[in-house]
């Protein structure tokens, strides 16, 4: 107990040295935490886009959808699931709708002019979400149930010179390879950010896709859940149901940019934790250096008395813990100061396939608090290290003629 | 001491130190016994070898040459921790800068030898302020160093060195910080204790007030026993 006291009384006695200290090691900190608060919400904003507005919480579709080359002939990727698949796929716990997409190559054409584009059937009413989500600039979203209505891209729009309200002219190969087109209303103008898909993107409800390819396939079957937790483990079960020629895929296989966006931030992070790190140990290493020289007449007094080398390390490294701890406890209250201000100014950001702008937010994880306290005072403990190793050392005599 | 062998015991001891490229040679072979409860003056001239010769007797340094044993155990080729086992429970330590601990209290000084002592803390407390009642302070028990006097100081400093109840007390120039009367009250306490507790006191000083109260002086002079 006296060590302690004698430790936290040591670490008091230049109170300025101290708070420069503390400052540190709680600045630290809060850039451990807000930096992976950061991440950590970002890569739930990235999630949730590309869970929403793409790939649902997973797909299934033929092993050759998968493999096969975007040059392979659609009709031989398509597949008809039958009803009771579909039936027995929704039936399984923690589903919360299925529904077929259908995507073709094909022209839109405006009085204007035509353009090569990609059309993506899909079903608005089974997949609100996506349809919801897609940030419309111009008119409304596609109607659930419609059918014969478009809604295209910004950037191909612009090419078109269409206005809502217009009709276009969708053509595409049907499934036997003769060329069909219809008619469909321009009901709305999206944009995702993406210039590439909002230049040569449109979107139809499915059954107008289907009847312009004449078929009752689709490409792929979206199937959404309640909680994206349980992605993998309801992947199984699905696959457990289909036949051997479909495969299910959760949405981390898909969405490939996704873990570069999370492998990214993980770098990030630990480059923002190592250089803080190495602040804090260069820091600390030499506020502990300063005291160690300003202490040389008692480290010799508390030899004599009997203390061995080990003692004096072990009553510097615990000085070194203290203020890693002290540090770590100042940098949580700054680091949920921070984090609550940040939050509450609500600044707007684009994020990677996201259709609109979110506010950045700074989740206060427990991990980021727990870590950055262990690894602040793990650095305040390794910091004193080697100058209390060098301090043990010290000719006793040498140290006693330093007390004046 | 069962067998007659002297207390302490030092035989041909020889000390050298660099000084910058200089080989320094501080003690020139000392041979030298002391026995129980002795209550010595080593006496010598700055530079004399005196210092040199009580640190190598209080185990903070070890010999270049010779041997010196301790209650019949030769600590010249002791390990580092065997030395501050050694110190820690047969030596007490005075200073002439007295040396306390300035963030510690009065009795928290006196408790730093017994933190290693298998007691309980209320029990090292109860010790503690025996020894600083022992020695007159109680009542200053909870004062940092800076707020006691100088002789206050050595006092507090005396009840740290007597505390875990050693057999033997170095002490450098205990008195060289104090006024006279300070002086000659810390002798009167060191006088005691030598002759009530059988405490082996050795006392580095060229201050002839000490001199004249211990009960032998051994002089240094240019690292040898002078005649």
């Amino acid at each position: 107990m006296i060590k302690l006291r004698l430790a936290f009384r040591n670490i008091m006695r230049n109170r300025r040295r101290t708070l420069l200290n503390l400052s540190m090691i709680a600045c630290g900190l809060t850039a451990i935490v807000i930096s992976r608060g950061l991440a950590h919400c970002l890569i739930i904003k990235v999630e949730e886009a590309a869970i929403n507005t793409q790939y649902g919480h997973l797909q299934f579709a033929s092993q050759k959808f998968w493999e096969g080359s975007p040059k392979d002939r659609l009709v031989t990727k398509l597949i008809e699931p039958e009803a009771s698949l579909i039936e027995k796929v929704k039936a399984v716990p923690g589903v919360k709708n299925v529904s077929g997409r259908l995507s073709f190559y094909g022209l839109i054409s405006s009085p204007d002019g035509s353009l090569s584009a990609r059309g993506i059937g899909f079903s608005p009413d089974q997949e609100k979400p996506m349809n919801e989500s897609l940030l419309i600039i111009d008119g409304r979203p596609l109607t659930p149930g419609s059918k014969f209505e478009v809604i295209v891209g910004s950037g191909l729009n612009q090419q078109l010179g269409a206005k809502v309200g217009d009709s276009l002219t969708l053509m595409g190969y049907t499934v036997d390879g003769s060329v069909n087109a219809i008619d469909s209303e321009l009901v709305g103008v999206f944009q995702t950010k993406v210039t590439e898909v909002d230049n040569s993107t449109f979107f139809i409800s499915l059954p107008t896709a289907q009847r312009l390819l004449t078929t009752d396939a689709v490409e792929r079957v979206v199937v959404r859940l309640d909680e994206t937790a349980k992605t993998n483990e309801i992947r199984n079960q699905i696959q457990a149901l289909l036949p051997e020629h479909l495969v299910a895929k959760t949405w981390t296989e898909l969405a490939t940019f996704y873990q570069q966006v999370v492998d990214y931030y993980k770098v990030q992070n630990l480059m923002v934790e190592v250089v803080i790190m190495l602040l804090v140990l260069l820091s600390i290493a030499n506020t502990v250096g300063m005291a160690i020289s300003e202490r040389t007449g008692e480290i010799g007094t508390v030899r004599a008395l009997g203390d061995t080398r080990r003692d004096l390390v072990f009553q510097f490294m615990m000085e070194g813990l203290i203020l890693g701890l002290m540090g770590g406890a100042l940098g949580c209250l700054l680091g949920l100061t921070v984090t609550t201000t940040i939050n509450s100014m609500q600044i707007m950001v684009q994020v990677p396939g996201a259709s609109a702008p979110v506010a950045i937010e700074i989740a206060p994880l427990f991990t980021s608090f727990r870590d950055g306290i262990l690894l602040t005072s793990a650095m305040a403990v390794v910091a004193s290290v080697v100058p209390a190793v060098r301090a043990s050392r010290m000719k006793i005599v040498e140290a006693l003629k330093r007390n004046i | 001491m069962s067998n007659g062998e002297p207390f302490i015991r030092a035989v041909e001891v020889e000390k050298t130190y660099h000084l910058g490229e200089t080989l320094v040679t501080a003690l020139k072979g000392i041979t030298l016994s002391l026995e129980r409860s002795d209550f010595v003056a080593l006496a010598g001239s700055s530079g004399s070898g005196k210092t040199t010769l009580l640190n190598l007797i209080g185990c903070l340094d070890t010999p270049t040459k010779g041997e010196i044993s301790i209650g019949g155990r030769n600590v010249s080729h002791m390990t580092d921790d065997e030395l501050a086992e050694f110190r820690r429970t047969q030596l007490g330590f005075i200073f002439q800068t007295f040396n306390l601990l300035p963030v510690l209290s009065a009795v928290e000084n006196v408790e730093y030898p017994l933190l290693k002592i298998k007691m309980t803390a209320s029990e090292r407390r109860e010790r503690a302020l025996a020894a600083l009642k022992r020695v007159g302070l109680s009542h200053v028990a909870a004062h940092r160093p800076d707020q006691l006097s100088g002789g206050q100081r050595q006092r507090v400093a005396i009840a740290r060195a007597l505390v875990h109840e050693p057999e033997l007390i170095i002490a450098d120039e205990p008195t060289a910080n104090l006024d006279k009367t300070t002086a000659g009250e810390i002798l009167d306490l060191l006088a005691e204790l030598n002759r009530s507790m059988g405490l082996t006191l050795i006392i580095a000083t060229h201050d002839p007030l000490v001199m004249a109260r211990t009960r032998r002086t051994v002089h240094i002079s240019d690292g040898r026993i002078a005649p």
